[in-house]
């Protein structure tokens, strides 16, 4: 199944927006960039890495030029595609050899983040976990959707959560009570 | 509340602007790059047809010149029953649909419509003249201007543009084409009748510099002497049906000859001329269309101009694109501040509307490239015309 294809029966039906689908290379980054580019930092913790990626997501739209019912399924398809991008970024044996992730999640935490309590510990979880955490938390997307957008079943991410919120309790040492 | 905060800290990520430049320039460098791939391909197959097609052309006049009878023998019952023309018409064939592999079809669908100009970084068309006159006002008054940025036109024969970085070089010249290696006479041959070898063949009155067939005639321009003539081949033998002196033409001391398409019954012959009287940017490109349909008379057909000197030009489906450049200080130093349509290239004497008008934005140039096209079959002008300010043609595709 393809990545488009991944997306499009579920949201097609969930959402049948009738807001316009922009397709305009700048009309897409302006709405998509940040969404894109934070999902990719959250998963790679580097700056240039989720540069890199937001780059890749974005050249393959203009490639592609996949054509979308509404504008979630469009969201979906660029979150789709992050989490592919990343996920060969994260696997590339030679980025796993030369890059320390400690040094790059410094170099990320350095730019861009003043009150980095709570990211420093989403941040440190393990990929899933912040993966879905993110999606979750940031996002508003469901357990069902998450699992759709990172292919996995829905006990799969109900037990990442779960986990991830167990890490963060004890990460955060009981800062946060909604966690 | 750790939601409220993580949202918080997130919402302050953003994403680099300038990324969606490196985006678009990424983007239009790949399909630069697979385009070229794929025009390179298309030349090779058609230096192939071509090499075909003088072959049989060859074989075809040798059996006119040998004896009748020889010939006769020579030439197969079947060939007997094709003309030269049908002939090479055969020889031309190109197996491109065959070729045509996914890469190229994938090719395809990254060109784009001349919408995509938009995809230069940064660049816009001006919404009125008075918002043009005021990006080169900028650009004059900065002491680092440019006559060109450094972005990148390509064109492509589609009329689709894109707009990246980078050096390319312009592209050969149609294969269709066969060109003397030196144009201009020099002083062994300064009075244009000879070739660069300078010695004059017996029986060769003047040696075209451009030479076109459509396998029953040859249409032939000899540059120096502005002269346009046909001579017709049939039947194996070589008769001038017409010329024309372009040299008679109203400020033709002006001009000077550079291109000729043939499409249909029409002969397109591109001249630049230079008069600053009559443009205010001193160069123009015209284009006279020539009604060939009666190989013994040629007329003409019609006749278009456009601001700037002759660049590059593009015979493609049926579309003849003629690009032109121009600098456009001498616009800028002539126009009415108050009414700066002074500042727009003119296309058949009319100024271009500020939306056929692209500013390319990331740099300082002040250089204009026209490019519009003609309707080869209906021999007019269509709405595809437009300037770009401050990109450098590199590439005009095929």
């Amino acid at each position: 199944m393809s990545e488009e294809q991944a997306t499009t029966v579920e949201q097609a039906i969930q959402y049948q927006a009738a807001e316009p689908v922009a397709t305009n290379a700048d009309a897409l980054f302006e709405e998509y960039g940040d969404t894109v580019y934070r999902l990719a930092l959250v998963r790679t913790r580097s700056v240039s890495d989720a540069e890199d990626v937001v780059q890749e997501v974005f050249l393959r739209y203009l490639r592609r030029r996949p054509e979308f019912e509404s504008r979630e399924h469009q969201k979906a398809w660029f979150l789709t595609v992050t989490v592919n991008c990343t996920k060969n970024l994260l696997t590339n044996a030679f980025r796993r050899r030369s890059v320390s992730l400690d040094a790059a999640f410094d170099a990320a935490e350095e730019d861009v983040y003043s009150d980095s309590t709570v990211l420093d510990a989403v941040l440190r979880l393990p990929e899933k976990y912040r993966t879905a955490t993110h999606l979750y938390y940031f996002e508003s997307y469901s357990v069902r959707e998450i699992a759709s957008l990172m292919r996995a079943s829905e006990s799969a991410v109900k037990s990442w959560l779960h986990r991830a919120r167990a890490l963060l309790k004890e990460e955060l040492r009981g800062e946060f009570s909604d966690v | 509340m750790f939601e409220e905060r993580y949202r918080k800290a997130m919402e302050r990520v953003r994403v680099a602007p300038s990324l969606l430049d490196q985006i678009k320039e990424q983007d239009a460098e790949r399909t630069y790059r697979l385009w070229e791939q794929k025009r390179k391909k298309r030349v090779r197959i058609l230096a192939w047809s071509a090499t075909g097609a003088t072959a049989v052309a060859g074989f075809v006049l040798l059996l006119a010149v040998l004896p009748n009878g020889l010939g006769q023998k020579l030439a197969a019952p079947e060939a007997d029953a094709l003309s030269a023309q049908e002939l090479v018409a055969e020889a031309e064939w190109e197996p491109e649909e065959e070729c045509i592999t996914e890469a190229e079809e994938d090719t395809d669908m990254e060109l784009r419509h001349p919408s995509a100009l938009g995809v230069s970084a940064g660049s816009y068309a001006p919404k009125d003249y008075r918002e043009l006159y005021d990006e080169l006002a900028s650009r004059y008054s900065d002491g680092d201007r440019e006559d060109a940025s450094d972005r990148t036109l390509f064109l492509n024969g589609d009329g689709e543009f894109l707009v990246g970085a980078g050096e390319k070089e312009i592209s050969a010249d149609a294969p269709q084409r066969i060109e003397s290696d030196v144009p201009e006479p020099d002083a062994e041959t300064a009075d244009g009748k000879n070739g660069p070898h300078g010695n004059q063949s017996i029986g060769v009155e003047i040696e075209a510099d451009l030479v076109l067939t459509d396998g029953s005639c040859f249409y032939c321009m000899k540059r120096s002497s502005k002269t346009i003539w046909i001579v017709s081949g049939a039947d194996g033998v070589f008769l001038e049906t017409d010329r024309m002196e372009l040299s008679e033409r109203d400020g033709s001391q002006n001009e000077a000859l550079e291109e000729m398409f043939l499409y249909g019954d029409t002969l397109y012959v591109l001249l630049s001329r230079s008069d600053e009287k009559a443009s205010v940017c001193g160069s123009s490109t015209v284009v006279l269309a020539l009604d060939v349909s009666d190989r013994t008379e040629l007329r003409e057909r019609a006749v278009f101009y456009q601001d700037g000197t002759y660049a590059a030009s593009r015979m493609e489906d049926g579309q003849l694109w003629v690009v032109s450049g121009m600098r456009s200080d001498r616009m800028f130093e002539l126009c009415d501040p108050e009414d700066p349509v002074g500042l727009s290239p003119n296309v058949d004497g009319s100024p271009l509307l500020p939306e056929q008008i692209l500013i390319c934005g990331t740099g300082r140039g002040t250089y204009y490239t026209v490019v519009t096209s003609i309707d080869a079959e209906h021999c007019v002008r269509t709405d595809s015309k437009y300037a770009i300010l401050g990109a450098k043609l590199r590439f005009l595709g095929e």
